[in-house]
C-alpha cells in the first residue's frame, strides 16, 4: 500500500502540470483577456493596450506560459488580475466551504446511498425495492434548482427553519449540502443495490445464514465487504465531482465556494485564479480517488497482499 | 420567527457595543409615542447582486463598486435625480466666466475615519492617487482633463481645465470620485481596497470574501448630502451588504426576513414580491439604453434601407412587455428621458413598428434571384438579452430576414466586435450624461466604446461642442441636434430604458431612499421592532 500511495503521488505530478497548461492554452483560445475586463465597455485600444502592459499581457506567448508553469512548480500562485490579491489567499479563503460542503455531501450520500441500495437489495423485487429505483432515477433526472427552491420556499422561507442563503452557522450548511447530497444518494444507492443484490446471491452468504449467523454479522463481516468495492469508487469519484461541481448550489445558496471563485475567475478571464482553482480541485480529485482505493485495499485482504 | 428575532437583537447589541455608541441598540425608541417609530439602533442587511473586485473606488469601473461606495466616501458633489447638483463635502463652488477655472470651497471640520483631517491639501492628494492608480475609472477622462488640481487655502481646492468641461461636475459626483484618505492610501498601500478610509457615513468593518462586507456607523459624521434629512451620524448601527447573484435567492431572503431591501432587475421576481403585503416596492428608469446596434461597415447592413426595414420590424412594446416581464420601457431616442428628459423633437424621428413598411423596404433591396443571407446578431449570454434576441429573431422573420443569434459572455462580446464580426448587436449602455453618446458614437471611438463604426463628422462635431458648452439651453440644442443625425443615419434602433425595483420589508425598516442605479441612501433609515 506504501507503494501504491507513493506511485500516485509521482503521478500527480504531471497530471497537475497538463492541468495547469492546459487551463493556460484554453485561455489563449477564448476571445477577450483580463485587459478587455478591466477596461470595461469604454477602453480604446491604446488604454486596453496601457492595461496589457500593466496585467503582465503583452509579454508573448511562451513567456507567460513558461511564468505560469515555474509559478506552479515552486509553489506560487501569483495574484489575480482582477482583484490583486495573492492567488493562494483568494483559494484559502473559499476552501474551507467548498470541503465543508462536499464533505458534508458524500457523508451524506455515503452513508444513505448503500442503506438505501441495500435495502432495496434486500427485498429485491418487492413493491419497496420497485419504489426505491423509480425514487433513485427520479433524483437523478432532477436539475439542481428544481431540488433547491421547492426546499429553500417550504424549510427556510414558509416554515423559517432554516436560513436562506449565506454561511456561517451549522444551520447554513442543512439546506445546501441535502440538495447537493440528493443526486450522489440515488446514483450510490443504485449502484449500492446492485453490488449487495450480488453478494447475497452469493454461496458464502447461504453458507453463513445456515450456520445461523444472524443479519448484522451477515452484512458486517461478509455481504458488506464484499459489495463495497464498486460503491467506495464511486463514492471516491463523487466527492472529487462535488468538489468542483458545486457552482449552482454554490450560486443559489450564496455560499462561498471555490465552484463561484472559478466560474468568475474564468468569466473575468483572470487566469492565475482560474489556474489555482484548476489545480486544487484536481489535487483534491486525485486524492478523494487515491482514499478511494486506499480505502478498498483495506476492506480487500485480496489486495493487500 | 419569534426565536430569529430575538437572536437578531443580541446580535446587534454586541454590534452596537462593538461601535462603542452610547445610543441604546435596544429598548424604546427615543423620541416617539407611535410604536411603530424605528429606535436608533440596529442592522440593516441589504443584498448586493455581484461583489466589488476591490473597495478602492478609483481603481476599478465594477457597477457592484459603484453601490457599495457612497457608504464609506464622499464625493465633493451630489447630484439630485432631476439632475441639479449639490454641495456634498463642498459647501459651494464657483465656476469663472470661461468656466475654465472651477474653485470648490469644502464644509468646515471634515474628517476621514482615521482622524485625519479632509482638507484642500487632502483632496488634492486624492485626486493626484486618482491620476496615478485610476487607469480603469470610468472618470479617469474627465479628471486628466484638468491641466491642474491646486489646494487654494485650508478649504479650497481648484480646477484648472484646458477648456470648458460641461462633464466635469457629473465625473466629481459619481462613486468613482469618492474622496481616500492620503493616509489611509500611504498607510495601507494596495490594502486600501480590502481595508477602504473615507469620511462616509459608514465605515468599513470585515468583508468575507463572496459572502458579505460589514459596515459601521461613523459616529463623527455631520455632513450628509442634501437628499438626506439626517445629515449626521446615521440611526442605524451598522450594514450588512450581503453577496447574494441569484435572483430567486434575493427575493427568498427577503420573504424569509434575511434581507431588509434588494434591487431587483428581474420580472418575475417582482412579481412573486408585489402578493406579499409585508414588501414595498419602488419603480424608477435606469439611466441607460438597451439599443440595436448595426456594423456599419458590414454588408448587407451598411445599408440605410436594410436598417430602416429592421427598425420598422421591431415591435419594442412586445420587447418590454414580454421578453423583459414589464422591467422596461420603450425609448425612442438615444438618450433616453431618464438621461435627457423627454424630446418630441427627437421622439418624431422614430422608425416605429410597421411590419408593412419593413417589407416595402425589402422589397426595394431584392436582387432576384439572391435571396438576402442570414444576419448575425450578437448579444450577451444573460438571460433577459437571450429573451430579447429570440423576439427580435421572430419578429424580423414575420417581414422575411432570417436571424442568427450568437450569445457570447460579455468579455468575449467586447473582444469580439472591434474586429466587427457580426451584422447586429444587442448591447447596453449606463450612464447619467448626455455625453454618453460621444463614449459610444463619436468616430475617434471606433476600436473602443464605437461599437457600431459610426463616423459622422458632423455628429461629431455636435458632441465634441456639448463636452465643453456650460449654458445648459444651448448643451441641449446640440444633443438634439446630434440625436436628430443619429436617428437618420440609424447606426443604434434604440429599443428600451431598464427599469429597477428597489423591495423593501417596510415592517422592519423605514425611510430608506431609494436612488437611481438600486442604491440606497439609509442616513435617515431606522430599524422598526
Amino acid at each position: 500500500m506504501g507503494r501504491l500511495i507513493l506511485g500516485r503521488g509521482v503521478a500527480a505530478l504531471p497530471v497537475l502540470l497538463a492541468a495547469t497548461v492546459l487551463t493556460f492554452i484554453l485561455f489563449q483560445v477564448v476571445p477577450g483577456d483580463a485587459a478587455v475586463v478591466a477596461g470595461g465597455d469604454r477602453a480604446t485600444q491604446e488604454e486596453l493596450a496601457a492595461l496589457r502592459v500593466e496585467l503582465g499581457l503583452d509579454t508573448p506567448v511562451w513567456e507567460r506560459l513558461w511564468r505560469s508553469t515555474r509559478g506552479v512548480l515552486l509553489g506560487d500562485l501569483g495574484r489575480s488580475l482582477r482583484t490583486g490579491r495573492p492567488v493562494a489567499e483568494e483559494i484559502s479563503e473559499r476552501l474551507p466551504h467548498t470541503l465543508t460542503l462536499a464533505l458534508g455531501a458524500v457523508g451524506v450520500a455515503g452513508l444513505l446511498g448503500p442503506v438505501v441500495g441495500a435495502v432495496g437489495a434486500a427485498r429485491r423485487g418487492g413493491w419497496l425495492d420497485v419504489a426505491l429505483t423509480g425514487l433513485t432515477a427520479l433524483l437523478l433526472a432532477t436539475p439542481v434548482f428544481a431540488v433547491a427552491l421547492p426546499l429553500v420556499s417550504l424549510f427556510a422561507v414558509r416554515w423559517g427553519l432554516l436560513p436562506v442563503a449565506g454561511a456561517g452557522e451549522w444551520r447554513h450548511v442543512v439546506l445546501p449540502v441535502v440538495t447537493l447530497a440528493l443526486p450522489s444518494v440515488a446514483a450510490i444507492a443504485r449502484v449500492s443495490r446492485a453490488a449487495f443484490a450480488e453478494a447475497l446471491t452469493a454461496d458464502y452468504v447461504r453458507t453463513a445464514r445456515g450456520k445461523g449467523l444472524g443479519t448484522v454479522a451477515l452484512y458486517a463481516r461478509h455481504v458488506w465487504p464484499n459489495a463495497a468495492p464498486p460503491v467506495v469508487a464511486l463514492t471516491g469519484l463523487h466527492f472529487g465531482s462535488l468538489l468542483g461541481g458545486a457552482v449552482v448550489v454554490e450560486t443559489l445558496f450564496a455560499w462561498p465556494g471555490l465552484g463561484r471563485l472559478a466560474v468568475s475567475a474564468i468569466l473575468a478571464r483572470d487566469l492565475p485564479v482560474a489556474q489555482g482553482a484548476v489545480l486544487t480541485l484536481a489535487s483534491g480529485f486525485i486524492l478523494a480517488n487515491l482514499a478511494a482505493d486506499v480505502g478498498q485495499h483495506l476492506l480487500d485482504p485480496r489486495l493487500r497482499r | 420567527m419569534t426565536n430569529r428575532h430575538t437572536r437578531l437583537d443580541r446580535r446587534t447589541v454586541v454590534l452596537g457595543a462593538l461601535a462603542g455608541t452610547t445610543v441604546a441598540a435596544c429598548g424604546p425608541a427615543a423620541g416617539g409615542a407611535n410604536g411603530q417609530t424605528g429606535q436608533t439602533g440596529g442592522t440593516l442587511a441589504a443584498a448586493l447582486g455581484s461583489e466589488p473586485s476591490t473597495l478602492d473606488p478609483q481603481v476599478t469601473s465594477d457597477a457592484a463598486l459603484a453601490q457599495t461606495a457612497p457608504f464609506l466616501f464622499d464625493t465633493l458633489l451630489y447630484r439630485e435625480l432631476d439632475g441639479t447638483y449639490t454641495g456634498h463635502l463642498a459647501e459651494k463652488w464657483e465656476t469663472s466666466p470661461d468656466g475654465r477655472t472651477i474653485t470648490f470651497t469644502l464644509r468646515p471640520g471634515l474628517r476621514f475615519h482615521d482622524e485625519t483631517a479632509l482638507d484642500g491639501a487632502a483632496v488634492v492628494k486624492s485626486f493626484e492617487r486618482l491620476l496615478r492608480v485610476g487607469g480603469r475609472s470610468p472618470i479617469i477622462g474627465d479628471v486628466r482633463r484638468a491641466s491642474a488640481i491646486e489646494a487654494v487655502g485650508e478649504r479650497g481646492v481648484r480646477f484648472t481645465l484646458g477648456e470648458s468641461s460641461a462633464t466635469l461636475l457629473n465625473a466629481l459626483s459619481q462613486p468613482y470620485a469618492g474622496i481616500v484618505s492620503p493616509t489611509g492610501a500611504e498607510r495601507l498601500g494596495e490594502g486600501l481596497g480590502r481595508a477602504p478610509v473615507g469620511s462616509g457615513p459608514f465605515v468599513f468593518k470585515g468583508w468575507q470574501s463572496a459572502a458579505e462586507i460589514q459596515l459601521g456607523r461613523n459616529a463623527g459624521y455631520a455632513w450628509g448630502p442634501s437628499a438626506a434629512k439626517n445629515r449626521k451620524a446615521p440611526y442605524l448601527d451598522g450594514v450588512r451588504l450581503r453577496i447574494l447573484p441569484d435572483a430567486s435567492t434575493q427575493v427568498a431572503a427577503l420573504l424569509a426576513g434575511e434581507l431588509d431591501a434588494a434591487y431587483v432587475a428581474d420580472g418575475a421576481a417582482v412579481k412573486q414580491l408585489r402578493s406579499d403585503g409585508r414588501v414595498s416596492l419602488t419603480s424608477s428608469n435606469i439611466q441607460g439604453l438597451l439599443y440595436l446596434g448595426f456594423n456599419m461597415r458590414r454588408a448587407p447592413v451598411d445599408q440605410l434601407a436594410l436598417r430602416q426595414a429592421i427598425a420598422h420590424a421591431i415591435d419594442k412594446k412586445a420587447i418590454a412587455d414580454v421578453a423583459l416581464d414589464g422591467m422596461a420601457q420603450p425609448v425612442a431616442a438615444p438618450l433616453p428621458p431618464s438621461i435627457f428628459g423627454a424630446r418630441p423633437e427627437v421622439d418624431r424621428l422614430e422608425r416605429k413598428h410597421d411590419p408593412q413598411q419593413a417589407r416595402a423596404l425589402l422589397a426595394t433591396l431584392a436582387t432576384p434571384g439572391r435571396p438576402l443571407q442570414p444576419l448575425t446578431l450578437l448579444t450577451t449570454t444573460s438571460a433577459a438579452n437571450g429573451a430579447i434576441a429570440t423576439l427580435i429573431q421572430a419578429q424580423l422573420k414575420a417581414v422575411g430576414v432570417e436571424l442568427k443569434i450568437q450569445q457570447l459572455d460579455t468579455a468575449a462580446v467586447t473582444a469580439a466586435t472591434p474586429r466587427g464580426e457580426f451584422d447586429l448587436l444587442l448591447w447596453r449602455y449606463d450612464w447619467k450624461d448626455p455625453d454618453a453618446l460621444s463614449l459610444f458614437l463619436m468616430s475617434d471611438k471606433i476600436g473602443g466604446g464605437n461599437r457600431v463604426f459610426y463616423s459622422n463628422p458632423k455628429v461629431d462635431a455636435l458632441l465634441a461642442r456639448g463636452q465643453i458648452e456650460m449654458e445648459q439651453e444651448k448643451r441641449a440644442r446640440l444633443y438634439v441636434e446630434a440625436q436628430q443625425l443619429i436617428l437618420q443615419d440609424l447606426p443604434w434602433h434604440p429599443l428600451v430604458t431598464p427599469v429597477g425595483v428597489a423591495a423593501l420589508r417596510k415592517d422592519r425598516v423605514r425611510d430608506v431612499r431609494i436612488e437611481l442605479q438600486g442604491k440606497l441612501l439609509v442616513n435617515d433609515a431606522r430599524v422598526l421592532r
